[in-house]
């Protein structure tokens, strides 16, 4: 993940990497930070990023489950 | 909702945990999100009070929620006219999933796509139209079912193509099917092993395009519609030609003038 940007995670646009960035999340890993706090935790999770940035229902499923797999993959 | 800021982290977090709201550590970036989520539950623990409140199943399913126990008899799905008998009870888990409509806060089900089918479904049908969808159903039924979502005639292809996002597994359906309309024990295979209450829900959904799915029935033979209408109307023809061949002419009948 490195310093890869925000826009980089599934689900992720244009639109919402620039509010997430607003917001103080301008890189992936602190996003992925929040997820792990969330206890990666899918509803929870994604109703912060649709309070946060304002992401759909697909937008939200489709962050969690790139954030999941790479948890399950690396973490 | 600003009542909650007052309360410190640690204050909180034990609020969530009387509720039994699963959570986190309460940082800097989580703390609105959990402020919400308090906000959210005792705002519905609000409308449950009022015993005598309108939606009476929408303060069952509450009260469910917040015993976190399933409860089947409670559950009635929106289709309360249509008097079926679910008498099996191993559906609960799943339609608890299902009938998440009104109450989105916890428990979400895993994609949104069942929910949005159930809102198509919300608006019941009679017992009729029910009726053509589970014939429909015992037509289908003898298809793979992955040839049941292919088949661009059914009109119901945006009904199929949301079941595809979702595989609820009860049998339950079924059972109840088969109780509700054709008590023949071969009901049982009418809906095929992989279909599903939701999948037989959206099918009850999809009540406007009713007519489509009846008329491109026809498709199941061998020959298409058009095809045995242009085979009806060559025939009709060769027919006419035969018979006005047939008929007498006018004038003489004989081949040899006298």
């Amino acid at each position: 993940m490195g310093e890869k940007p925000v826009g980089s995670l599934a689900g992720i646009g244009e639109v919402l990497g620039k509010k997430l960035e607003e917001r103080g999340f301008d890189k992936a890993y602190v996003v992925l930070g929040q997820f792990l706090g969330l206890k990666k935790d899918e509803d929870l999770f994604r109703e912060w990023l649709k309070d946060t940035c304002g992401a759909n229902a697909k937008q939200s499923r489709d962050c969690f489950g790139c954030l999941r797999e790479w948890c399950d993959a690396f973490l | 909702m600003d009542d909650y800021a007052v309360l410190s982290d640690t204050e909180l977090a034990a609020v969530l945990r009387q509720y039994n709201i699963p959570h986190g550590p309460i940082v800097g970036s989580t703390r609105k999100l959990y402020e919400k989520k308090i906000f959210e539950y005792e705002t519905q623990r609000r409308r449950l009070s009022p015993p005598n409140s309108s939606s009476s199943s929408f303060s069952y399913r509450l009260s469910d929620l917040d015993s976190a126990s399933v409860d089947s008899d409670m559950y009635d799905l929106p289709k309360k006219e249509d008097a079926l008998l679910y008498q099996s009870k191993d559906y609960n888990d799943d339609y608890y999933e299902e009938s998440y409509l009104t109450t989105r806060t916890y428990g979400e089900p895993e994609s949104v796509g069942m929910s949005k089918s159930f809102r198509q479904g919300t608006s019941l049908g009679d017992t009729h139209t029910f009726h053509h969808q589970v014939r429909d159903d015992i037509f289908s039924s003898s298809e793979e079912e992955g040839k049941d979502r292919e088949r661009p005639i059914y009109g119901r292809d945006s009904a199929y193509q949301s079941i595809a996002h979702y595989r609820p597994i009860s049998n339950v359906s079924r059972s109840s099917l088969g109780l509700s309309y054709y008590p023949i024990s071969s009901t049982s295979s009418v809906s095929s092993s992989s279909s599903s209450p939701s999948s037989w829900l959206t099918r009850r959904a999809i009540r406007p395009e009713k007519q489509v799915p009846v008329t491109a029935l026809g498709q199941d033979r061998q020959v298409p519609l058009w095809g045995q209408l242009l085979l009806f109307l060559v025939f009709a023809a060769f027919l006419l030609f035969v018979y006005y061949s047939i008929q007498a002419e006018e004038g003489n009948p004989f081949w040899m003038d006298p």
